[in-house]
């Protein structure tokens, strides 16, 4: 069982949610910094990499295509948006409102993979009973 | 990664934006304060922002490199006199503070441009509680995992 498939999806999710949650803290650290002069706010690249990893055409089922993924292909990254047009004279690029519907998807899709992960753990428990 | 440095990051952002009010407040307060304890009138103080860095060069170095989250809030860097905007001068030689001309030096405060900041750090102060607030209901969340 240990070794089986089983928790390939948690796995997966479990990435994801670490994701989630460094974006929360990214975010969290745009709108602290929103009258900061010459800020330049920070985002985490994580879908584009997830979406890397489960487009390989060599597996059909998703199945395969997760329980192929290694950890490391999933590594959250964080980086500068230096390409944002300022349109504030003191050179931040922070835009309130932006960060604020950022902050609020981000809470609802972290709260989204936790309920996922619970259903994966319930899923097993019924299996065993 | 730190659980609750999300917290902290959210932390710095309210008391920054906080002590920002303490100084638009000090300023309105002393809008007519023609004589301070040097003799002269009041100066507009203004606050300035920077990015936190609490971590050494090093560690910085190191953290961005295995993809940790380097970032850590905000911190006033310093609060300053305007010295930019002129002093309002007002005519009036029965004033006791009146120089020799009758002209009395009042402070370069203007009441609309503090409001108008006001209203800004307060709305910042509201974006940073709200993203406390996410941050809380997020840990909250994780704990539920496996429950």
């Amino acid at each position: 069982m240990i070794n089986s498939n089983v928790y390939d999806y948690i796995n997966v999710l479990d990435k994801a949610a670490d994701a989630s949650w460094l974006r929360n803290q990214a975010i969290s650290n745009n709108i602290a910094n929103v009258d900061t002069p010459n800020y330049k706010r920070e985002d985490i690249t994580f879908e584009s990499e997830l979406k890397k990893a489960l487009g390989n055409t060599k597996y059909n089922s998703m199945d395969e295509k997760v329980s192929n993924i290694t950890s490391d292909q999933l590594a959250a990254r964080t980086y500068k948006d230096n390409t944002d047009v300022s349109y504030r004279l003191d050179g931040n690029n922070v835009d309130i409102d932006t960060e604020n519907s950022l902050l609020a998807s981000n809470q609802i899709k972290y709260t989204a993979l936790i309920d996922s992960i619970n259903e994966e753990f319930s899923n097993l428990k019924t299996a065993m009973k | 990664m730190n659980i609750f440095s999300s917290f902290d990051i959210n932390a710095s952002g309210l008391t920054a934006q906080r002590y920002r009010m303490d100084i638009i407040s000090e300023n309105v307060a002393n809008a007519n304060t023609t004589r301070t304890d040097d003799g002269t009138a009041y100066v507009r103080k203004v606050v300035t922002f920077t990015e936190k860095d609490s971590q050494t060069p090093f560690s910085k170095v190191l953290n961005e490199n295995i993809d940790n989250y380097t970032g850590s809030g905000v911190k006033i860097s310093g609060v300053y006199e305007d010295t930019q905007t002129a002093m309002n001068k007002v005519y009036d030689p029965s004033h006791p503070d009146a120089d020799a001309d009758g002209y009395v030096t009042y402070p370069n405060v203007n009441i609309v441009t503090e409001m108008t900041n006001l209203i800004d750090a307060s709305r910042s102060y509201e974006a940073n509680a709200t993203a406390f607030n996410a941050s809380k209901a997020m840990a909250v969340k994780g704990l539920e995992m496996g429950k």
